[in-house]
């Protein structure tokens, strides 16, 4: 039983270790995907809020073109010289946005070809431009034929640099939402990752807590059996000392009289011998071989159990009472008792041993003889050499005729 | 037991690592937002190049698109406007073949709140939201200041024009001839809205004499009815009956693949300048070898891919411009090669 608990308590113990181990792994993994999960965001953010900087930045310049283009038109003289400074300008600020939007790493296939679209719209609309001022700025220093008056100018301006822009714009738009669509989408997955995570924490977190409860119902049970156990093991505990202090008493104990026997006698008194002063008497049921003879044995032990019954009866306040042989009984009074009433005492106590005993419908009466002992302490060295002294008080009376009380010292 | 349970614990949450991962790294499919119907005049690469633009929009932005191109300009373009009305189109894109007779369909389809939007060729109703195409003004425009660039003497010009009532032929002769300082010699009845208002005087004419400014004498005007054959006769005709002549003006790929193929075979090249317009492949062959001078090229694969992100701007209830020229690009031997042209050419290229 006792190896069979080691074992369950190692299987828990692992379950423990186990479990441990995979909280760190799962919190560790968490970690790592919270942060990878936060610098994938970081980054797309990033990346969408540059793109539409430089997406705007270049509309706002091609603006600013078309703007400056209509200025040159409508007063070559006022605006041309600044305008077309302002120009260059731009299309300086177009070229370093498109630079910086290329940068941007991870584009989408389809977005990378509609921002070259957009990039080859625009290097043609520069060309045009540049063809424009050309055309228009310096006609006066050739052939005539290929100045621009303002109205074929304005011609140009409609038929020839407005679509370039405009298209080149609408490109551009089309690559930014592409990317921002792309983006949008990158961050949709990212949410997507993070709320299966979020379930998975919970499913974890479920799992645990039932994990708990379950180990914990397991150990209550487990420790509930344990109580039983030991309760039976306490129940089975007081039995054996019941049975103990049962077979200790049989061996102290005369088996027909239930009265002490000679070896609990011994037990009582040895140990006082060496310090005690004590009144102790022997009494011997006198001729009591006749009855066996007579009667038989069971009654003669009749007999004997219906005496000590008496005896019992009168004599168990002041006395002690052992039976330490057949018909031998001796009387260890009790400290509280003078000498001379211990006397008097073991006097009736040969009365009432005296008396008629009736078994059987038959009335029996025995004589019987006291030996009485006021005995002071390291008069004797043991219970022997006590008996011997009082069993010779007994002959003493015996030969007296018995039915009396001899004091020895 | 208890190991056991652990154990399918962790499996448990193997599992659903793997799926957390499985999400990260999957690409997902996204559901089409709807059907955007395009509705074209016919079959040929022109409008495979607004398809091509379309369907790259389209797909960008999340939609489908529901290609409706008859196999020629005769057929009557209103069942297919009912048709995407009925299957719930979220956009129509028309290039209109004719200028009326489209005006109850598009009126059903305004009703129930579909946008229209016109590509190519621009459509005269309330229903329309917005047109993206190439100004004809413009387009003619362009090629006139060309050709003026090409001959600074001037001389005499003739047209060859696709299709009398064709407002694409109109608009383009009026665009030229508005930007080409011109006199006109021949007697002046064509019909159907054909006006040559930018005649110059004869003072005008002296003064441009004068400071060298080019001017060109309109000698003839000739329709070849959509017929490379019928352009090619004309052709012969016109330098029979004007062996000065040195423009050639065709206003679509036919009539200029044919001019393109009777100079070639009279092998009169180097006298008579040809603009024509469109890009067919044969015309850009006809470009590298010299026999067309010049071709106005306008961007279909931008009416594609523009007409679709208007018509999502508009469904997305975002305001869109009435008008969007899509441009148009004056291509010659010289500039054949760069980048621009050859993105229009070849879309798909970049």
């Amino acid at each position: 039983m006792a190896a069979n608990n080691k074992k369950e308590n190692g299987k828990s113990a692992n379950v423990f270790l186990i479990g441990g181990i995979a909280l760190v792994v799962f919190v560790a993994y968490s970690m790592f995907l919270g942060y990878r999960l936060y610098s994938q965001l970081t980054g797309t953010y990033n990346n969408i809020q540059r793109s539409l900087v430089d997406v705007s930045t270049i509309k706002d310049n091609l603006l600013t073109v078309n703007r400056d283009v209509l200025l040159i038109i409508a007063d070559p003289n006022k605006n041309a010289v600044d305008n077309v400074h302002e120009i260059s300008n731009c299309f300086v600020d177009i070229e370093r946005c498109m630079d910086d939007y290329e940068q941007v790493e991870d584009r989408d296939e389809k977005e990378l070809r509609r921002y070259k679209q957009a990039k080859t719209f625009i290097n043609a609309y520069h060309t045009k431009i540049l063809s424009f001022q050309e055309m228009y700025m310096s006609g006066a220093d050739r052939d005539e034929s290929l100045k621009l008056d303002p109205e074929r100018a304005k011609l140009l301006y409609t038929q020839e640099l407005q679509p370039l822009q405009v298209t080149a714009m609408e490109m551009f738009d089309a690559a930014k939402d592409i990317g921002q669509e792309n983006s949008e989408q990158q961050i949709r997955d990212v949410y997507q990752v993070l709320n299966l995570f979020m379930a998975l924490m919970m499913v974890a977190l479920v799992g645990g807590e039932a994990a708990i409860i379950i180990i914990s119902r397991i150990a209550k049970a487990q420790s509930a059996k344990l109580d039983k156990r030991e309760k039976e093991l306490e129940a089975f505990d007081s039995k054996l000392k019941v049975s103990k202090r049962k077979m200790n008493e049989m061996a102290v104990m005369n088996i027909l009289t239930g009265m002490k026997n000679r070896y609990a006698l011994d037990e009582d008194i040895s140990g006082r011998l060496e310090s005690d002063n004590m009144c102790v008497t022997l009494l011997d049921i006198d001729n009591f071989r006749q009855i066996n003879d007579i009667y038989g044995y069971d009654f003669g032990d009749e007999f004997l159990g219906m005496v000590s019954d008496k005896l019992k009866e009168e004599f168990s306040e002041q006395a002690e009472l052992y039976n330490i042989q057949g018909n031998q009984f001796c009387m260890v009074f009790k400290d509280n008792i003078a000498s001379s009433q211990a006397m008097r005492i073991s006097e009736q106590a040969i009365q009432v041993m005296n008396n008629v005993y009736t078994i059987s419908n038959i009335g029996l009466q025995l004589s019987a003889t006291g030996s009485f002992y006021n005995y002071h302490a390291r008069e004797c060295a043991n219970l022997s050499a006590l008996l011997v002294k009082m069993i010779a008080g007994i002959r003493q009376g015996k030969s007296r005729g018995g039915n009396v009380l001899i004091t020895v010292m | 037991m208890k190991n056991k349970r652990i154990f399918d614990r962790a499996a448990m949450c193997a599992m659903a690592f793997s799926l957390v991962f499985a999400s990260g790294c999957g690409a997902e499919q996204e559901e089409s937002k709807g059907s955007i119907t395009v509705i074209v005049k016919s079959q040929d690469p022109y409008w495979d190049a607004v398809k091509n633009g379309a369907n790259e929009a389209a797909d960008e932005l999340g939609y489908t698109i529901d290609w409706q191109a008859p196999e020629n300009e005769d057929v009557a373009q209103n069942s297919y406007i009912e048709d995407a009305v009925s299957n719930n189109a979220k956009a129509i894109l028309i290039a209109p073949s004719v200028a009326e007779g489209l005006e109850d369909s598009l009126q059903m389809a305004a009703s129930a709140e579909i946008p229209v939007l016109a590509i190519d060729t621009d459509i005269k109703s309330s229903a329309k939201l917005s047109c993206l195409a190439t100004d004809q003004d413009a387009a003619g425009g362009i090629a006139a200041r060309q050709t003026a660039a090409l001959l600074p003497e001037g001389g005499e010009i003739a047209v060859m024009g696709h299709m009398e009532n064709s407002p694409t032929a109109v608009g383009r002769f009026q665009g030229y001839f508005s930007s080409l300082p011109h006199t006109n010699s021949i007697d002046f009845r064509i019909s159907e809205g054909y006006e040559d208002d930018n005649v110059l005087t004869p003072n005008a004419v002296k003064d441009a004499k004068q400071s060298n400014t080019p001017v060109f004498d309109l000698v003839d005007i000739k329709f070849c009815d959509n017929d490379a054959n019928k352009a090619i006769e004309g052709t012969q005709e016109l330098l029979d009956a004007h062996p000065d002549l040195k423009v050639i003006f065709c206003t679509n790929q036919t009539s200029t693949v044919g001019v393109g193929r009777a100079i070639e075979q009279m092998g009169l090249q180097d006298q008579v300048q040809v603009v024509g317009f469109d890009s067919s492949d044969e015309e850009i062959e006809f470009v590298k070898s010299g026999v067309l001078d010049g071709i106005v090229v306008q961007s279909p694969y931008n009416m594609g891919y523009l007409g679709v992100r208007y018509a999502v701007k508009s469904i997305n209830n975002y305001s869109i411009p009435s008008s969007v020229d899509t441009g148009a690009t004056f291509v010659t031997q010289e500039n054949l090669n760069n980048d621009e042209v050859q993105m229009l050419l070849h879309p798909e290229n970049y």
